[in-house]
């Protein structure tokens, strides 16, 4: 049997770590549980992994100070960060000093999931020259920032390219408003309105309207999820 | 005139004046004393001319005066003798002619003394006189020269002047300098105040000017910096009961939250339970972040040159689509390249805000505006509407936390999101106003432009 990948999971409340814990196991990693900043330093060079979920307000420091010292290792390919300190300020200072992505408390499990798996996926790509995104028929061709189907253009904004760019590089695994708006926008404050469902919507109803499939799904609690085989549209 | 200089002026001004009186006061003084000298010398000369006339009759008193006149034996002080007979003609003297501003006294009458003054070898000279009648009808005139006590009082004169002209002028140079070091001190102050109120932060001190010692610039800084010493605890501790706040009250709500999940209900009853979630951490972060920026207003510490056209412009294509769907028109004019010292998220969440309130408090085919529009070495920042406006005169009420106007209470919201822009406003020392609108309700935020 093939041995599981592990996550680091560096979190001093026993509560949130079983949760942790549990979205990991559910998604098919070991996890592996650090209580202080120390110890996970001492964890990160001892095994390699997935990926790390790293709180901030550690009993012994900033876990956003540890970023660096647990990427020196060269055992965890990227970091999330999850932390009560959530205001836009404190997001994106987690984003500039190594975080791979930065999720507020709480959160819906569905979404620590979605983040957990855009982040896997995110460090096991290997950098490709690539010109060419392709899901059957429809191509993404990404210098040109053109979409075509079956050789027929399909005219989309610089804007849906963009986020039809996100969904792609995390095709089949749900992302969630948030990430969409961290990414797509660079914003990190969550809007009052259905902003975001807005344009995906009008994205997915040009690619709807000419391919006949739906490659952009609503998943219930979490987001949304690219399907690169496009589902029959409704 | 600069103010350094009439501060100095100021300064020397009173020590010169003191002098000044002192050296008037001395004048006088002297003045009088040497007056009572040449009186005493008068009356001596007359005295000793009324012994030989007692002694040795008229002509002993002729011969006497022919003498000193043929001598000119007047001592040093330009003495001045006369003596006239009974029919007035002059028997011997000094003098041509009895002096006709003097009266000359009749026999038995007081002698009459006065100063004088008279053409004698060609010079106006200035005497103390005396006239006396001698008995037998004679009368005889007396006189000392008044110039050696003008010649002691001009030159006393001089001599005060001089010193008080070099007394002005050390007065005045200690007196600039020592205001040119003072003001030079409290403009260093000054700048380094509003060094650490607007750009370095609280993390700073003063530091002290070079040869500053121990005096009271000394202590004012030290003052100053047991203040900020204070303020940066505060701030602190501000900072860190934000924190602890937000993560004792975010983490038992991630836990509420992940249990959720296991719970045995549909999927729209928990879909509304995590939306009450979000709106109680958002309401709860605007808060913080109200407090945070409040405590940070006007500091630019934190803030960077960036472009505000880019910001409203993204804003304006991220909300454009939302506004197309609810049938509401969203225009925008803004200057291209404004650049102002800011934070990026937070300016976008300001004009996201007033977007979304303009979309919000509109009706189907009402206008939302935002232009950005220079002012000299401001920009201009307006988001205005075409929908019913607020009802009443609640003026800037409405920027207080969980404000609503009238007849909004259906809409959702807590009355946070113009407070939350005011405060992102002062954060960045802009200015916000609530104008007078004849349709709908604008916001109009001024900033200051950044220069390099």
């Amino acid at each position: 049997m093939a041995e599981k990948e592990r996550i680091l999971i560096v979190e001093d409340d026993r509560d949130m770590g079983a949760v942790f814990r549990a979205a990991c196991a559910e998604l098919g990693y070991e996890p592996v549980l650090m209580t202080s900043y120390t110890d996970a330093i001492k964890a990160a060079p001892l095994s390699r992994y997935a990926m790390a979920i790293l709180d901030r307000l550690l009993p012994d420091g900033d876990g956003i100070d540890a970023i660096a010292e647990l990427k020196r290792a060269g055992t965890i390919p990227a970091i999330l960060v999850v932390s009560a300190l959530a205001h836009a300020g404190h997001r994106v200072d987690g984003l500039e000093r190594g975080a791979d992505d930065y999720l507020p408390k709480p959160f819906a499990p569905e979404e620590l999931r979605a983040r957990i798996k855009a982040l896997v996926r995110r460090g096991r790509a290997q950098a490709t020259d690539n010109d060419f995104l392709v899901f059957g028929d429809l191509e993404i061709r990404i210098r040109a920032r053109t979409v075509h189907f079956r050789q027929e253009f399909i005219p989309v904004s610089p804007k849906e390219f963009e986020l039809l760019m996100y969904f792609a590089t995390n095709a089949g695994v749900a992302v969630t408003r948030m990430q969409l708006l961290e990414h797509v926008w660079n914003l990190h404050f969550d809007p009052q309105t259905n902003v975001v469902d807005v344009h995906v919507g009008r994205l997915r109803r040009k690619l709807e309207g000419a391919t006949g499939l739906a490659f952009i799904r609503t998943e219930r609690g979490a987001g949304y999820l690219f399907d690169p085989n496009g589902g029959q549209a409704e | 005139m600069n103010r350094r200089f009439l501060s100095g002026l100021m300064i020397a001004f009173l020590p010169v004046a003191m002098a000044l009186i002192g050296a008037v006061m001395m004048q006088t003084r002297l003045e009088t004393r040497l007056m009572k000298d040449a009186e005493t010398r008068l009356h001596a000369e007359l005295d000793s001319y009324a012994a030989l006339y007692d002694q040795r009759r008229i002509i002993a008193v002729r011969q006497a005066m022919e003498f000193r006149a043929t001598t000119g034996e007047t001592g040093d002080t330009g003495a001045l003798f006369m003596l006239l007979d009974r029919q007035g003609e002059v028997l011997a003297g000094n003098l041509d002619s009895w002096p006709n501003d003097l009266t000359r006294p009749a026999e038995g009458e007081a002698p009459v003394v006065m100063p004088l003054a008279l053409e004698k070898d060609g010079q106006d000279m200035t005497h103390l006189v005396a006239a006396q009648p001698l008995r037998g009808g004679f009368a005889m005139l007396v006189g000392v020269g008044l110039a050696p006590l003008n010649d002691t009082m001009a030159a006393f004169r001089r001599i005060v002047l001089g010193f008080a002209a070099l007394m002005a002028a050390a007065g005045l140079l200690v007196a600039w300098a020592m205001s040119y070091r003072a003001e030079r001190q409290m403009l260093a102050l000054n700048r380094a105040l509003d060094d650490i109120g607007r750009t370095r932060g609280l993390e700073q001190r003063l530091a002290g000017q070079e040869g500053e010692g121990r005096g009271e610039f000394a202590t004012l800084r030290a003052h100053i910096n047991a203040m900020l010493d204070r303020i940066a605890h505060l701030f602190a501790a501000h900072g860190r009961l934000g924190d602890t706040v937000a993560h004792e009250m975010r983490t038992p709500l991630a836990r509420i939250q992940s249990q959720l999940e296991k719970l045995d209900i549909d999927a729209a009853a928990r879909a509304g339970l995590d939306d009450e979630i979000r709106a109680t951490i958002r309401l709860f972060d605007s808060l913080l972040s109200i407090a945070a920026m409040d405590a940070e207003a006007g500091s630019s510490a934190g803030l960077d040159p960036l472009d505000l056209s880019a910001v409203c412009e993204g804003i304006v294509n991220l909300y454009q689509p939302v506004a197309e769907e609810e049938d509401r028109h969203l225009e925008a004019a803004i200057l291209p390249d404004a650049m102002i010292l800011g934070d990026g998220q937070l300016l976008a969440q300001m004009v996201s805000n007033l977007v979304e309130n303009g979309i919000k408090y509109t009706r189907p085919g009402d206008m939302v505006r935002v232009s950005l529009s220079d002012a000299g070495d401001q920009v201009v920042l307006r988001v205005s509407d075409t929908g019913p406006g607020v009802e009443g005169d609640v003026g800037e009420t409405l920027l207080r936390p969980f404000a609503r106007g009238a007849g909004t209470e259906a809409k959702p919201g807590h009355g946070l999101g113009l407070s939350l822009v005011r405060a992102i406003a002062l954060r960045h020392g802009a200015v916000l106003r609530l104008p007078e609108t004849g349709v709908g309700f604008a916001v109009e935020i001024t900033f200051r432009r950044y220069a390099p």
